[in-house]
Formats: C-alpha cells, structure tokens, sequence
C-alpha cells in the first residue's frame, strides 16, 4: 500500500523535499511509520515532530491506511 | 458607548454586517496583552491599534537593532537602541488617539505573567522562544485566559487559538518543548511572512471580540510563503495532558521554564566582543568545531580544530587548565557541543560563540 508524506518546516529542509510517496507492506501504525522513516532519514531522529493523517493530528497507536496523507509537523520557535 | 468622531474613525468596519456598531463596541471595551514586540508583536498590534481594541498592553525587554528593520516594521531608524515595547506604544499612540497602550518594558516572568494576564481578556503570543510560549501556556491554563499563538520558521508559519472556551492548548498540540529548534536569528526569517502570520494572529483576536466568523480554535494552520500555500490540521483537547500541567499558583511560581526548555546558562555563552578581549590577552583555548572547509577560518595561535563528529579526539588534547571557547558556523552546533563536554565530560571553564564565526567581527 502507498502514502502520501508531507514534510514542513525544519523537516522539509533537513530531508530537502516537502512530498513523497512512500510503499509499506500493510497497514501500520504511526509508530512504526515513525521507526522506518527514522531509518531511511537518521536526521529525523533529533527533530521533534507531531504527525496528522488526512489533516488530524493522531496519537502513535494510530493504525496508518491505504492512500493516507500523511504529516509531519514540528514545532516552530520564531518571531 | 462610541462617540461621533470613533464612529466616523471605525466607519469602514462598521459598516461590514460582521462587526457593526456592537463589535465597534466590544472592540473598544477589550484589554488585548501582546507579548514580543517583534516581527510578529508588530503586524499584531498594527492592525489591533487601528482595528479600535481599547486598551492594548506590550511586554518586549528587547532594544531596537538594526536587522530588526527588515520586518519589525512599526521601529524606524531613529528608533535603533530604544525599548521595543515603549517604541512600539509610542508609534501606537501616534496612529490612534483613540485607545490606550500600556508598555512593560520587561522580560517575561512568572511572577511578571501571574500579575499581568488578569488585567487582560486575552494574550497574544508573539514572541520568539519555547520557554515563553510553554509560559504563556502554563499561565493562561491556571487563569483561563484564551490566547492566539504564531511563529515562524524561516519562510513557513503557524497559527492557532489555544485555551479558548476549554478548547485544546499548545501542550494538546506540543506535550513538551524540542531538544533543539534554531531562532531566527540563526537561520533567517522572511520580513513579509511575519507581516502574513501577525495579521492572520490579529484577524484571530478581533474574531474572539467581536463574536464572529470561526474562531481557530482545535486548528493548527500551517502557511508556505513560498508556495502560497496552507494546510490546516486539527487536534482535540487531551484532558489528561493538560491536567499534568496544571499547577496552582505557587507551583506556577516556582516552575523553571528556561531550565525546561534546555535554555542555556549565560556563563556558557560568549559574545562577539568578549571572544575579542580573549584573544587579544591570548588566554584561551578555541576549539573550532566546523569541517574542514568551512570558512571564514580564525586567526588565532591557540586553535583547535577537529570536527563536532570526533569530539572524542578533542577531549584527551584539550586544557583543562585554560578557558575553552567552541566555535562552529552559526552557534548552533557549539551550544551542544558545550553542554556535551560540560555534562559528559565535566569540562568547566567551557563557553561557546554566541551566532557562530558567521556573524563574528574579529578586531585588527
């Protein structure tokens, strides 16, 4: 199955793309999607982030479906 | 009640069935606290001042400087070295006679917040750092205060209303601060994002007032100059979260918020000039942390230079004898390089370059 991922902020620019699509084998959770893209960008690791599916923020038992956009949000300091 | 000349002043609005002569009203009948007089603070009360709101506080400890122009836009250049809140009120005053503008010229404290806030029906946070908007969270909670949140990274920002009407706060969005977030001053801001996400901030404001339209309440939205660009997310009210964090008044009190936020001690930090006088009385050691070809270099006799990524090497070479002062490009990667050798290494006499060698100016 497929997703959608949408970088922002300080992820954006650390991984320099803010959309790609990503394949997972079946339906997981936000936590495991955490764990695998955490191997695929070892850089998220030190960046703290929120994650949104299909536009609302969820907690990390969230089950991930297909064709779901999925977000990372970090915080912003600025002002 | 409006007199004649504030309905002649206010007619444009007025006359929009969405605010009337009763949200004229309630406009000017509203105590409206703006903390950070900034590149948010000033779009913010720019449009709160015009807009009628009757009495307008700011707090900003922060004196005008020069790269402050490019998007603090109510500062002029006459006004570079003067407070930002009493120069903010004073350009106020000068636009609006109408209303009443309160400057503190302070820093944001607990104590300082705990006596404030009541004074206000809402706050808005324009400031620029983690350990005052978890502050701002903390203190409107435990005197349930809504306020309206924006900040800004690089060319992307974010806004929301926290604590309104028992909605969800900053800590149901962000439970706890970042290991590391850099400031504007680090990488950069754009002048007219803050002018888009200040203006969005007040257009939040004179909604809650006035009673209309939808509130962003339980909404983060998330603009991309750039790309012209807004997504909008939701989240919900995490009760128990929220209640974690609820202190009473003394806990509120005694909470260490730059402590929490991992502020940095100022011993730990060196300043442009103060890394000068160092190197003129030739008694420090500067351990540059940087790659290999990373410019500007340093010119200086006593220099170490071995990258972030071998600091191990570093620790067996450097004196501990001597005072030790990490450099790398902006300050941002010699203010965890300092707490490493401080905290695993037990380094004392250890400081780093506050805004890198990028914004150094070394004395001839």
């Amino acid at each position: 199955m497929k997703i959608t991922l949408k970088y922002f902020g300080m992820i954006a620019e650390s991984l320099a793309k803010q959309e790609e699509e990503l394949s997972m084998e079946k339906s997981q959770t936000v936590s495991d999607l955490r764990d695998q893209l955490e191997k695929i960008y070892p850089k998220l690791k030190s960046i703290d982030y929120r994650i949104a599916v299909n536009q609302s923020l969820v907690e990390s038992n969230y089950s991930i479906q297909q064709d779901s956009e999925v977000a990372l949000l970090p915080p912003f300091a600025g002002g | 009640m409006l007199n004649e000349k504030e309905k002649y002043r206010y007619d444009r609005q007025i006359k929009l069935d969405s605010l009337g002569i009763s949200g004229q009203e309630k406009l000017k009948a509203s105590n409206v606290l703006v903390i950070g007089a900034g590149g948010l603070g000033c779009p913010v009360l720019q449009y709160l001042a015009a807009a009628g709101v009757g009495k307008i506080g700011i707090v900003d400890f922060d004196s005008i400087n020069e790269s402050n122009l490019h998007r603090q836009i109510l500062f002029s250049e006459k006004d570079l070295g003067n407070n930002k809140a009493f120069a903010a009120a004073e350009r106020l005053k000068g636009m609006n006679s109408f209303i009443s503008i309160e400057a503190y010229p302070k820093r944001l404290d607990n104590s300082l917040a705990l006596e404030l806030f009541p004074n206000y029906d809402l706050i808005v946070d324009a400031t620029d750092n983690f350990t005052s908007r978890y502050l701002i969270n903390d203190a409107c909670v435990l005197l349930n205060k809504p306020f309206v949140y924006g900040s800004i990274f690089k060319t992307e920002g974010q806004v929301s209303v926290f604590n309104y009407k028992k909605g969800p706060t900053y800590r149901c969005l962000f439970p706890q601060p970042p290991q590391f977030v850099p400031s504007c001053e680090e990488v950069g801001v754009m002048g007219v994002l803050c002018g888009v996400i200040g203006a969005k901030q007040a257009n939040e404001v004179i909604k809650m007032i006035t009673e209309n339209g939808e509130v962003l309440s339980g909404k983060l939205e998330m603009y991309d100059a750039l790309r012209s660009s807004t997504n909008t997310f939701s989240f919900s009210r995490n009760e128990d979260g929220v209640g974690k964090y609820l202190m009473t008044t003394d806990q509120f009190l005694k909470y260490d918020y730059a402590h929490y936020c991992g502020e940095q001690e100022t011993k730990y930090i060196i300043e442009s000039g103060q890394l000068n006088d160092l190197m003129q009385k030739n008694n420090v050691q500067i351990f540059d942390i940087r790659q290999d070809w990373e410019e500007p270099k340093l010119d200086y006799k006593n220099i170490i230079s071995i990258p972030l990524q071998d600091i191990e090497k570093a620790v067996e070479i450097l004196s501990r004898d001597q005072k030790i002062v990490l450099v790398c490009q902006y300050g941002t990667r010699s203010s965890v390089a300092v707490e490493y050798l401080r905290l695993k290494h037990q380094f004392r006499d250890v400081a780093h370059l506050k805004g890198g060698l990028q914004n150094f100016i070394p004395k001839k």
